[in-house]
């Protein structure tokens, strides 16, 4: 098995109930997965396990080579909710990232800071709290705060599910560009087909509780690398969508 | 201006509140001078307002009511610093590690229901009949309630926080200081408004083991010579003290937290 | 604003300065909240202590039980108060505190109040009576009980704090209440029933109730000349309240948080300071026993019997009069 992120043998309990069966992957380095299944299936647990949140079972995960034993800058999470600190600016809470870095001094900092608001587009609302603005600049701030703690990889929780329709789809096309542009790995959870379809360089399909892999689809191969919004109202798109829609279905007997 | 006053959740600018809180306690105050004149109950139970507030006056130009006051607080908030320096570490400490929490939680409940009053020859065998045990009575009513309240709000503190602080590289401490502790911020404040009233209340057991100084000493003094209007104005006194604290803290509150 | 400042600072001064170090001319002393003990302020305000070069303080305490547990600790030299309760449990013959002299007695300042229901102290059989527990006052009851054939148990007998006397009257099913000064007035004045009176009075009783004044035994045997020259002053300044009570009155009002007036008031309707002369009376002569010896007997069972004390306390242990005949006559 190659990848730079390696389920080997990977399994989780907690306590009686059992969630993540005996699962092997290997995902490529920057390159954007998207775990998709039905609600409360584990592939959330699957993902944290990677950030060194709960620890498998039985196997392990490897990181470059290397077991993941404990959270670390390499890792980063975005959660749905809280996933932005309250007392902090918009700008503090980017800088929060950085706040345990030895390897940067101030100028360095400042100078992230100020890319990441410009890349981000929250500029005009650095010096604002994150209740006065807007459900998707807050998951914006905390994408950016990722990316300035020096992240790998990123963690992402169904990052986008409080949000609406409109503000989802900017977002999903946002994160696609700076994926590629800043050259992550991106691990994303989600129970939304279409997102899932638009995002996802690659599917991998999860059942219901305990998790096991049902279905592994190379989205990049269908749909190539550049993902204008346009392209949910593709043929394409139309025909992968409903294909990983009957898979759940079938596989899982159960409408997601 | 004043119809919004009576709608089901409506909301009246400031200045039209403050004048309604204003008019209520000035009836308030209007019936009870009426009913005290009328001698309802007899003078001895409930002076009228208007004997109260000479006593008040009494009290504050001829019997140092102002030194009395001064050293009442000085007690109450050495006392309760004291509290709250040891409740907040050692209520964190409880909620995050379950061995302290564990160990420590059955005694503080225990503790936390005994009557203060019945600890005080205790408290003097320990500490004597100066300060100290004044001191100690008022820190007894205060921290077992705070360090209780300080760990539930470390409980309460979002796992998702907690986990963003740990993948950016912080370590436990860090993720206590800088995100635990700054999240509580608002709550603990709170809950130190509170029970910082809380202690106020036990000034009167405190006081009067020794007595010879403190607005708790004036009152019990007050009360042996049934000078009721006196007890009156020393207990109003404890309520305005109160009721200014009170609105300061909750101003302290607004500036710290503008984020909220 | 200036002001305020400088009050919390002189505040947090005396905070700080209230635990200053022991000397051996200190005398700490703890008294129950009442006029009677007034004299040691008055001799503080006269000079008397500093000029003898005594460090005089005397702290409000009304807890029998806080006193004791201060004593049993060091905390303090002295405490003042009755007889009758200085015999209260838990005393035994080792509890710290000897009584060296006497201060003031009760003479109209504890009673027992009741109506027209009751015509003499033999009605009270069966009736409930409130009192809080050994107060000076249930001696007199149980006195008078005594002269009719009765004790207290004959009565039903219900424990208030005497602060409540006015409440407590109120209800008629008490028929009578023991209680002291002036909590029995105020309760006779406000009172709606019928003949409100006083059935006994500490007036009808003297010597049954004297306050005295106790000194810590180890300080006691190590600074005798110290005890001496406090008993002087306070005599001094019982002299000074006899000579000018107005001055007296105006002095002490500070001390109490009272108008002058009130204080005479309530000196004049409760008490009577005891003069060097009638302390030693009291006291008696050296090598002889005075009349305080066969009064602390008679209250000694007296308060066996109400089930105040559980030890028998031998006077002759208990009082000391060889301060009290150290200071010079006049």
């Amino acid at each position: 098995m190659t990848g730079y992120v390696q389920f080997v043998d990977t399994a989780k309990s907690f306590g009686p109930v059992n969630v993540v069966r005996k699962t092997s992957l290997g995902l490529e380095r920057n390159s954007l997965v998207v775990f998709l299944g039905p609600s409360g299936c584990g592939k959330t647990t699957l993902m944290r396990m990677v950030g060194g949140l709960d620890e498998p079972s039985s196997g392990s995960i490897l990181l470059g080579g290397e077991k993941v034993v404990r959270p670390d800058r390499r890792r980063g999470m975005v959660f749905q909710s809280y996933s932005s600190f309250p007392w902090l600016t918009v700008e503090k809470n980017i800088a929060f990232g950085m706040r345990y870095r030895k390897d940067l001094d101030a100028t360095q900092k400042a100078e992230r800071i100020g890319h990441y608001l410009d890349l981000f587009g929250l500029a005009d609302f650095a010096n604002s709290y994150p209740n006065r603005i807007s459900g998707g600049m807050r998951q914006r701030v905390a994408i950016a705060r990722t990316l300035a703690a020096g992240s790998d990889v990123l963690l992402m929780d169904e990052p986008f599910g409080a949000l609406d329709a409109l503000t989802r789809e900017r977002l999903q096309v946002e994160l696609r560009q700076i994926q590629i542009r800043e050259e992550k790995t991106v691990i994303f959870v989600t129970h939304d087909v279409e997102e899932a379809v638009f995002l996802a360089d690659r599917i991998i399909l999860f059942s219901r509780r305990p998790a096991s892999v049902v279905a592994d689809i190379d989205v990049a191969a269908e749909l190539g690398a550049d993902r204008p919004l346009e392209i949910r109202e593709t043929q394409k798109f139309f025909e992968l969508r409903n294909k990983v829609l009957h898979l759940i279905r079938n596989e899982t007997g159960v409408v997601v | 201006m004043f119809s919004s006053l009576f709608v089901f959740r409506g909301r009246a600018s400031p200045m039209v509140e403050f004048a309604v809180s204003v008019a209520a306690a000035a009836l308030v105050i209007a019936l009870w001078e009426l009913a005290a004149r009328a001698g309802i109950i007899a003078p001895q139970f409930l002076p009228s307002p208007s004997r109260v507030v000479v006593a008040l006056w009494t009290m504050l130009t001829e019997q140092n009511l102002v030194w009395h006051v001064a050293v009442s607080t000085a007690r109450v908030w050495i006392a309760f610093l004291l509290a709250a320096i040891m409740a907040i570490p050692i209520g964190i400490m409880m909620s995050s590690y379950r061995i302290v929490g564990a160990a420590l939680e059955p005694m503080i409940d225990f503790i936390r229901y005994l009557p203060v009053p019945a600890l005080v020859p205790l408290s003097i065998i320990w500490f004597g009949v100066g300060e100290e045990t004044k001191i100690f009575l008022l820190w007894l009513g205060t921290f077992f309630q705070l360090v209780l309240l300080v760990a539930d709000d470390m409980r309460r503190v979002p796992q998702e926080f907690v986990e963003v602080a740990r993948t950016v590289g912080a370590n436990s401490r860090q993720v206590m200081t800088d995100v635990a502790l700054r999240w509580m911020g608002p709550t603990l404040l709170d809950n130190l408004r509170i029970t910082l009233g809380w202690c106020w209340t036990y000034l009167i057991i405190a006081e009067i083991v020794a007595a010879d100084s403190g607005i708790g000493y004036v009152i019990w003094t007050a009360r042996r010579f049934v000078k009721t209007p006196e007890v009156m104005a020393g207990v109003v006194v404890i309520g305005l003290i109160g009721l200014v604290t009170d609105q300061l803290l909750r101003l302290l509150h607004r500036r710290l937290f503008r984020y909220l | 604003m200036k002001s305020l400042l400088a009050t919390a600072l002189s505040a947090a001064l005396v905070l700080a300065s209230s635990q200053l170090a022991l000397s051996a001319d200190q005398i700490r002393i703890l008294a129950p909240t009442w006029l009677g003990f007034a004299p040691v302020h008055i001799a503080g305000d006269l000079g008397c202590f500093t000029a003898k070069g005594l460090d005089v303080s005397i702290k409000f305490e009304d807890d029998l039980t806080n006193v004791m547990a201060a004593m049993a600790r060091g905390d303090i030299e002295m405490q003042m108060r009755s007889v009758g309760e200085y015999q209260g449990r838990p005393r035994d013959a080792s509890t710290p505190g000897i009584i060296i002299g006497t201060i003031d007695e009760s003479v109209g300042g504890d009673g027992v109040i009741t109506d027209d229901a009751i015509k003499s102290v033999a009605d009270l059989k069966g009736k409930v009576v409130a009192a809080e527990p050994n107060i000076p006052s249930r001696l007199l009851l149980q006195m008078e009980l005594k002269q009719a054939g009765l004790s207290l148990k004959d009565l039903q007998i219900k424990d208030i704090a005497t602060a409540d006397t006015g409440a407590v009257f109120v209800d008629p099913s008490i028929a009578a209440i023991a209680t002291y000064e002036p909590f029995m007035s105020q309760a006779l004045k406000a009172s709606t029933r019928p003949g409100a009176r006083m059935l006994i009075s500490s007036k009808d009783h003297r010597g049954i109730i004297i306050d005295a004044i106790i000194a810590r035994n180890d300080d006691f045997k190590a600074n005798p000349d110290k005890y001496a020259k406090f008993l002087g002053c306070i005599y001094e300044a019982v002299d000074f309240i006899k000579a000018e009570p107005q001055k007296f009155a105006d002095m002490a009002s500070k001390h109490f948080g009272l108008t002058p007036a009130e204080v005479s008031d309530i000196v004049n309707s409760s008490l009577s300071y005891t003069t060097l002369a009638e302390s030693q009376a009291y006291m008696g002569k050296p090598g002889e026993k005075g009349t305080l010896h066969g009064i602390f007997d008679t209250v000694m069972d007296l308060n066996l019997e109400n089930g105040a004390a559980d030890n028998k306390l031998v006077a002759a242990d208990q009082i000391d009069n060889s301060a009290i005949n150290k200071i010079p006559a006049k």
